[in-house]
């Protein structure tokens, strides 16, 4: 049985995790009737294994503290290569330098899928947001992540727009300002 | 490129997911079930452009190495059979399993790091015209001895 070439390999495993992460939505969508109930459900999926994986990140990457906005964004693009091999863009970033973008022109999460109508409310990828938003939490970053453009809805990119909104200092317990 | 490192990490979130079912059992099912509809996708793309298996032993080898190899990294340690149909595979080290400490310690928690992988083998022998019943036992983390019983037609 002829062994796959490297390339062949990283395609089928990029599959391993599309067709895993589809049955888990349609299952998810089975259970709850409201679909922004689904995306709350993925959303904090993504947030238990964004606080594990930033472990994963950080060991791999000898990054240093991210001093600025700039800085993590740039983070969370090599992130995206090194998990799921796609270069995000980063930009639109707002006048306080403190929101920006990440647009992702291909998105190996929703390669088999076609969104229904009837479910134009959900985020598919709702995972990442959730990814990206409990890794930032574990380096005392709080912030809001949400799709801004969604390829299964007709843009042909997915845009994820991450806002800061505070320091987590650790001394306080979280919430405290 | 790691992407099967984020698969490892959503697979143990799914283990430890609470949303799933409301207890234990169903939890079980259900993750069995996710595996057994993924199982059948990627096993049909992996043997799309591969020449038919011959014998119902090859089908078996391919799953316990190509197969084995992408969803677990590793080739399994043995294939046996009875020639009736019942299959036994075995893999010292079986991935999933590494996530939880060795030893008998965690036993009680291993069937659920275990359900979505017997719902994978399932279903890659049923995208290759098998139908069998997969059963797994552990008696010492993370060895796992896949039993496999091909359902006569």
């Amino acid at each position: 049985m002829a062994r796959q070439g490297r390339s062949g390999e990283t395609k089928m495993e990029g599959e391993l995790l599309a067709l895993t992460y589809g049955a888990v939505v349609a299952r998810v969508l089975k259970d709850y009737e409201r679909t922004d109930e689904v995306n709350a459900q993925l959303d904090k999926m993504g947030y238990n294994i964004g606080v594990r994986i930033i472990d994963d990140f950080l060991a791999k990457n000898r990054h240093g503290r991210c001093k600025n906005m700039q800085e993590t964004a740039e983070a969370i693009q090599s992130a995206f290569k090194q998990y799921i091999n796609v270069q995000p863009q980063v930009g639109k970033w707002n006048d306080a330098q403190n929101s920006f973008s990440l647009t992702l022109d291909t998105n190996p999460l929703t390669s088999f899928v076609e969104l229904p109508a009837e479910l134009s409310r959900l985020y598919y990828c709702q995972l990442f947001c959730g990814i990206i938003r409990g890794a930032l939490e574990m380096v005392q970053l709080e912030t809001k992540v949400q799709i801004v453009a969604d390829n299964l809805k007709g843009s042909n990119v997915t845009e994820i727009r991450i806002s800061f909104v505070k320091k987590l200092v650790d001394a306080l317990p979280v919430g405290e300002d | 490129m790691e992407s099967y490192t984020l698969f490892e990490y959503f697979h143990n979130e799914l283990a430890n997911w609470k949303g799933f079912g409301a207890d234990k059992d169903e939890h079980i099912s259900i993750l069995e079930d996710i595996g057994y509809k993924v199982g059948i996708s990627l096993c049909e793309n992996m043997c799309k452009d591969r020449p038919r298996f011959k014998e119902e032993v090859d089908v078996l080898r391919f799953l316990c190495r190509d197969f084995w190899e992408l969803c677990f990294r590793r080739s399994a340690n043995s294939l046996k059979t009875d020639n009736a149909g019942t299959y036994v595979i075995q893999d010292s080290e079986f991935r999933t399993l590494t996530a939880l400490s060795s030893g008998k310690q965690f036993l009680t928690d291993a069937p659920k790091f275990l359900a979505y992988p017997c719902g994978l083998l399932r279903g890659a022998l049923f995208a290759l015209t098998l139908n069998a019943h997969v059963t797994v036992e552990v008696t010492q983390i993370p060895a796992a001895k896949f039993k496999i019983d091909i359902l006569r037609k």
